[in-house]
């Protein structure tokens, strides 16, 4: 095969693949080009020692020994004239119910396709991306785009479902399973300017093994949006408005609209962002970004001042309503927040230093008229030089809320770190060996104003990592913490120790032993937790 | 405790024989998706250790709901101690802007006041973007982990 230039076959497959490994190209002597077969596998043997007051309410974890595989596989051929097709697939393979819960094989991703410089095509897991009110989900079927000159067309069809074994009627599914298209037609107006129009729909149908009945009427959704992409220089702009109609033989049919706008401006010292976005609890469409029911709208800057200062903030003001059914009035809740913060240092006599500023308040109340106020302010003073960084924090805060009174609160905070590395590295040359360590620890002093009871809360992290260029590397992590009750009552404590020790071996194989031991309110009769892991693991590339 | 010992002895073993060469790192077949999983497990840890600055800098501003994650966060902050959140069955999808995270989480607290031990398990859809070289939370479907029941 002869193709183009490598490097533009590369980029033209990192902008038709994303989330792909960049293909590694060797050259044969006669100039033609073969492509690699990239592949994974990365198996970890563990063996859990978990004793536990309350099973697994107190942890996800289980006695016994287990193991975990996932294979990755990257198939690609390139022809002439940057055509590229692939297939890629990902499996993961588990008895352990903590990572896989319903079946110990599962296939994480599986996609083939053709792209082409004005074309593309993939079947199996594809993620339509439309824009914020249309479709943007993970769907499992075919994907399509075309390119005419000014002119896109966008096309899916395919499966929503919660994993490919729901399909394959190997485990029950949770939720029905919808059949969804989608089409998308964008137009673009030189370099600035995309204009486009979407429409789709889904129908939902059972699974072919329901976990439990489906007692909700199965239901059907048309949507339809317009919007535009505007951008020049440091400006965008995007606009959508859309309108849905959901039918479920009259259980709930329903229709919504939905409109965003989002504007972005860069100046030399200055930024500006301001957002709105209304939609209708009645609202449906295929974007998990479309969530019905949110009404919100916001402001935010950011001014470097002078060039010791930065000045950030963020006016929001939400609404968050529900869906009023035949059971139950819509209710909402109201929140305003404003968020100011400042960012110093303080100038070439004092390199390396810094202070940030920050205050927080926040008002809500909900559909039954009860309140909420949030106020925070906090500071924290920053040292950084080669080798060594350190903090100091503090923060004061209260909060009412009407909804929990009991838990009116007054809150201080205090956070420390430092952390300090060493290596043998010269400025010319690269160090052989390097080591570090780090230390964080957080001090929060709730104090309730019901009765003035005082809970404190103390957690530390404390890590030590070293590596040896040929020899591997190593981390020690220990955690700790505390919590005490304001009635007294014995507080809750938690202990961790976590070492793991990686080693490389030939080409880009690793090998990795790691030992975790956590404790949990060890005195606790009802609370309490202990977790010993010890494991090895194995990546092998090829 | 026999398997204890086993492993010890092949990790002393595996540790001895190996060849020496450079350190590598684990290799993702996937650069972007495990980019995506890392940022989302930053996210989930900044969540846990109750560290609000670091969560919100790890949401979009613009992301439709916005309120409705960082809102859970500060209204659950002090009622949830020693919280875990683990995630399970994690499927990804990725398209040329997003990875879509589909999971399973189930979520672990000591409620406050009470000192009840508390269970929350849920699924939800994670939409990840990159922002520069950050990825942020776009979008968040389905049951909401970061509530407090």
């Amino acid at each position: 095969m002869r193709v183009a230039p490598n490097e533009q076959v590369i980029q033209t497959w990192q902008q038709s693949n994303f989330g792909g490994a960049v293909p590694a190209l060797s050259h044969e002597e006669d100039g033609t080009t073969r492509l690699d077969w990239k592949g994974g596998i990365a198996l970890d043997a563990y063996s859990n020692d978990i004793q536990s007051a309350s099973g697994s309410t107190n942890t996800p974890l289980r006695s016994g020994t287990f193991y975990k595989n996932i294979i990755n596989s990257d198939l690609r051929a390139i022809h002439q004239d940057n055509v590229v097709e692939y297939f890629q697939v990902g499996v993961t393979s588990s008895d352990d119910r903590s990572v896989l819960s319903l079946n110990p094989h599962q296939l994480n991703n599986f996609q083939l396709g053709r792209t082409g410089e004005d074309y593309r095509v993939a079947l199996g897991d594809i993620a339509p991306n439309f824009s914020s009110l249309s479709s943007a989900l993970g769907v499992r079927g075919l994907f399509g785009q075309r390119q005419f000159g000014d002119i896109s067309v966008y096309g899916f069809s395919g499966q929503v479902a919660e994993n490919w074994e729901v399909l394959s009627s190997t485990v029950p599914s949770n939720q029905y399973i919808r059949d969804v298209q989608g089409v998308k037609l964008e137009k673009a107006f030189g370099a600035t300017l995309r204009t486009y129009i979407t429409a789709q729909t889904s129908s939902e149908r059972e699974a072919p093994i329901m976990a439990q009945p489906g007692f909700i009427a199965l239901g059907t959704s048309h949507s339809m949006s317009v919007g535009l992409q505007y951008q020049k220089d440091q400006f965008s702009l995007t606009a959508e408005s859309a309108g849905s109609n959901f039918q479920d033989d009259g259980t709930s049919d329903r229709q919504g609209h939905a409109s965003v706008v989002d504007a972005n401006w860069r100046g030399e010292s200055v930024g500006l962002r301001a957002g709105y976005h209304h939609i209708d609890s009645e609202f449906t469409s295929l974007s998990m970004a479309a969530q019905p029911g949110v009404h919100e709208a916001y402001v935010g800057a950011d001014w470097t001042a002078a060039s010791w200062v930065m000045l950030t903030t963020d006016l929001r003001k939400s609404k968050n309503s529900t869906l009023a059914t035949a059971y139950s009035d819509s209710t909402f809740v109201d929140t305003d927040a404003l968020t100011v913060r400042a960012n110093i240092n303080f100038g070439p006599d004092h390199p390396g230093w810094g202070l940030s500023l920050q205050n927080v308040e926040a008002q809500t109340i909900d559909s039954a008229a009860q309140a909420s106020n949030r106020s925070d302010v906090s500071a924290m003073i920053n040292y950084a030089s080669p080798g060594l960084t350190s903090g100091l924090g503090f923060g004061q805060g209260k909060i009412t809320s009407e909804v929990f009174p009991s838990n009116d609160s007054s809150i201080q905070n205090w956070s420390f770190n430092v952390g300090r590395t060493f290596s043998n590295g010269l400025p010319d040359t690269a160090p052989t060996w390097s080591a570090g360590i780090n230390f964080f620890a957080t001090s929060q002093t709730q104090r309730l104003l019901v009765n003035g009871g005082e809970s404190n809360s103390t957690n530390y992290t404390l890590a030590f990592t070293g590596q040896v260029v040929g020899w591997g590397s190593m981390n020690l992590l220990l955690t700790g913490g505390e919590t005490t009750q304001p009635s007294g009552a014995p507080g809750l404590r938690m202990r961790g120790v976590q070492l793991d020790a990686l080693f490389p071996m030939k080409g880009q194989n690793t090998f990795k032993v790691f030992v975790r031991n956590t404790q949990r309110n060890i005195d606790d009769p009802i609370l309490f937790a202990q977790e010993n892991v010890l494991g090895l693991q194995l990546v092998y590339n090829f | 405790m026999k398997i204890f010992r086993v492993f010890y002895l092949l990790g002393v073993l595996a540790a001895v024989t190996v060849p020496a060469s450079p350190c590598v790192a684990e290799q993702a077949i996937n650069i972007q998706s495990e980019q995506a999983l890392d940022a989302l497990q930053h996210l989930l840890s900044a969540y846990t250790a109750g560290n609000q600055k670091q969560l919100e800098a790890l949401v979009e501003p613009k992301m439709i709901g916005y309120s409705r994650v960082v809102d859970a966060v500060r209204d659950t902050g002090l009622m949830q101690r020693q919280p875990r959140l683990t995630l399970s069955d994690t499927r990804t999808q990725h398209s040329e802007e997003v990875v879509i995270i589909q999971t399973h989480w189930e979520k672990r607290y000591v409620s406050t006041p009470g000192r009840i031990g508390r269970y929350l398990s849920g699924t939800c859809t994670f939409v990840m973007r990159p922002d520069s070289s950050v990825w942020r939370l776009s979008a968040l479907s389905g049951d909401n982990p970061f509530g407090a029941e």
